[in-house]
């Protein structure tokens, strides 16, 4: 009985604590580019972490069944430093083209498939000034 | 029998010569391009022909057209094609390009050459030679990712 006991208390600190490392997954990272002497950070704030986690991240991590999605953006590699600092800027400026400006993203189809998971203009807006920001930030430190 | 061949020919015939007069502006051959990738840039021989032999007919002025691709109805698929091609990257006007354009044209190109989007199916089926091995892509995927880091 007593086993028992600490077995479903242990099956249940497992069930918590993946749940709070997959709401925590791109919550206020900081990314430092090992090969540059000088590290830059990148952010991502969990009101973004909200809004890709929602609408974006069905395709666009290493887990994502959508090959073509995640091999064109890719948040996990963006955070763990698979992507070079350009490589990070690049990809922010084009997530303000596809959010704000050409509106394909999330595709069509999976907004019909999932309409709960639409983003609103305001989430739109939110996430490209975030994108375009950290984008600055980065040229900045750059320079 | 005989009678309605030869009818059936002749239509076809006269289709042919007629789609042929059809007006369809063909995207113009440039010799000269300054701003071109391979003359402003230090890039290795193997790079330099995968870009010449697998690239440049649809992504610079410098395209060299087989004789059927003059020939309506193919011109109109391949006109159209180079014309989107050109568009969506020209190697001949490289060197105008910001740095971030430049940025995300090479990442660009380092996917889709990976993942065998491009060359496009269709130009692999009339240019052999065009066709990359997973050594190339490879090579020129790392070739593209790092210029790109570099800039
Ligand atoms: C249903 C899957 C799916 C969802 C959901 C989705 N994407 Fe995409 N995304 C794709 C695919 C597939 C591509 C590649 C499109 C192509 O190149 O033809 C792509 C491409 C992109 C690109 C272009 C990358 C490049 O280098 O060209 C960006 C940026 C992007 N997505 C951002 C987002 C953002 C931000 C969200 C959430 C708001 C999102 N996507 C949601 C599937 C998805």
């Amino acid at each position: 009985m007593k086993t028992l006991k600490s077995i479903q208390v242990v099956i249940a600190a497992v069930v918590v604590s993946i749940f709070f490392m997959s709401n925590q997954k791109y919550s206020e990272t900081i990314i430092t580019k090992i090969s540059d002497s000088d590290s830059t950070t990148f952010t991502i704030p969990a009101n973004i972490q909200t809004i890709i986690d929602k609408s974006c991240v069905m395709c666009h991590t290493t887990e994502s069944k959508n090959f073509k999605g995640k091999t064109k953006l890719n948040f996990d590699k963006m955070i763990n430093g698979s992507y070079s600092i350009n490589k990070i800027a690049s990809k922010l400026r084009k997530i303000d083209k596809v959010v704000m400006i050409k509106k394909n993203m999330p595709t069509k189809k999976f907004l019909k498939n999932y309409p709960d998971k639409a983003i609103s203009d305001t989430d739109r807006k939110t996430l490209s000034e975030w994108a375009l920001n950290e984008n600055k930030k980065i040229k900045a430190t750059q320079e | 029998m005989m009678r309605i061949l030869t009818i059936t020919a002749i239509i076809l015939l006269i289709g042919f010569i007629l789609i042929q007069l059809y007006p369809v502006e063909k995207p113009a051959f440039v010799e000269n391009n300054p701003d071109d990738l391979i003359i402003n840039s230090e890039i290795p021989a193997n790079i330099k022909s995968i870009l010449k032999t697998s690239c440049y007919d649809c992504h610079s002025n410098e395209t060299i057209y087989p004789w059927y691709s003059n020939i309506a109805p193919v011109k109109w698929l391949v006109y159209k094609d180079i014309i989107e091609g050109r568009k969506a990257a020209n190697f001949s006007n490289w060197a105008k390009l910001s740095d971030d354009d430049k940025m995300d044209l090479l990442y660009d190109m380092a996917e889709e050459v990976q993942d065998g989007d491009m060359p496009m199916a269709v130009y692999i089926a009339n240019h052999s030679d065009a066709k990359l091995d997973s050594i190339q892509k490879n090579e020129f995927s790392n070739w593209a990712e790092s210029l790109a880091d570099e800039l």
